[in-house]
């Protein structure tokens, strides 16, 4: 272990993201707000991206621990208005397929990111996988960034129908 | 917290939603770990506990398909649908507990069933909640799956060790 910690720091640590996250759900409203739902976006991809650098440069334990609950504030910032951005930009005959093959390239993500993330171990060190780690994040925010960007320049082809009215109904 | 309690007052669509995104992540999560203990339990085998894995991880491959089926039917039907066939079929992988290769096969229909199901919830929400309340709705959405996940495997290794 590159902190010199246990299996019980081990999972604190994991625990720490999700503190975070539970933390950060009364933020998510208030920042999507202040920054548009393609800049909560970005800034959580950004921030999670941050939160596994401070990770890496961490030298003691407490201070891994609280980049992890940095991280895990982002993550609901960046998953509910990712799900939002999509539920109203995407015809609904069409949500279903777009919704499972966003989350189904997530799953298939994670699992090769396990295999990878096996292999840097092994060849590297806990502090490099990190920085790997936070450049792809800081790279898919900048990625992310540029698409919406260039989404939103293209013509506008009218408000798309919503599947209801918001009052409580069926579905 | 508190603003949670008001958006589920407004949309009571959303309670139901919720009540099952919590408790659909927690018995996933419990029963992954359950697996995971069972097989390292019977096999004694690491690479059987990562057969496991793989055999979970593979349905989202199947997500272009998953999608034609989420935007084919009813979002309410598909997900009772669904979380009832997933429901039996844990029930019973725990009344049988078969032997590594039958097991493998349930747990990969298990996964392939709930391929379309986070569709279909991601469907339904902007149905049960006005334009407003979506990123609010879609966040505690989040927010109790992940407590399920955070949960769930704590809660099995305590049932497992009694």
């Amino acid at each position: 272990m590159t902190l010199v910690a246990g299996p019980v720091a081990v999972g604190v640590l994991l625990a720490a993201a999700a503190a975070g996250l539970l933390a950060g759900l009364p933020l998510v409203r208030p920042i999507g707000r202040r920054l548009g739902v393609t800049g909560a976006i970005v800034a959580g991809f950004a921030v999670m991206a941050t939160g596994n650098l401070l990770t890496a440069a961490a030298p003691w334990l407490m201070a891994a621990f609280a980049a992890q609950v940095l991280r895990g504030l982002a993550i609901p910032l960046a998953d509910s208005h990712v799900t939002t951005y999509l539920q109203r930009t995407t015809p609904p005959e069409m949500l279903g397929r777009v919704l499972a093959n966003v989350y189904g390239g997530v799953g298939v993500a994670a699992a090769v990111g396990y295999l990878l993330g096996g292999s840097v171990l092994d060849a590297t060190s806990p502090r490099t996988a990190f920085v790997i780690v936070c450049c792809g994040g800081l790279a898919g925010a900048a990625i992310t960034a540029v698409l919406l960007r260039r989404g939103r320049r293209q013509p506008d082809t009218g408000p798309q129908q919503r599947h209801g009215d918001g009052n409580p109904g069926r579905f | 917290m508190v603003a949670g309690f008001g958006l589920v007052r407004r949309s009571p669509g959303l309670a139901g939603l919720l009540v099952a995104q919590t408790v659909s992540p927690l018995g996933d999560a419990m029963a992954t770990t359950a697996l995971i203990l069972h097989v390292q339990r019977t096999t004694g085998s690491a690479a059987a506990v990562g057969l496991l894995l793989f055999a979970q991880a593979i349905p989202p491959l199947a997500a272009p398909l998953a999608g034609v089926i989420a935007d084919r039917f009813s979002p309410g039907r598909l997900l009772a649908v669904g979380w009832l066939a997933q429901a039996v079929l844990t029930g019973l992988l725990a009344l049988l507990l078969p032997p590594l290769g039958p097991l493998l096969v349930v747990v990969f229909v298990l996964a392939l069933v709930d391929t379309p199901l986070s569709a279909a919830v991601g469907r339904c929400i902007p149905a049960v909640v006005a334009d407003d309340d979506l990123v609010a709705a879609n966040a505690l959405r989040s927010a109790v799956g992940e407590l399920g996940a955070v949960l769930g495997p704590p809660l099995a290794g305590l049932l497992f060790a009694r």
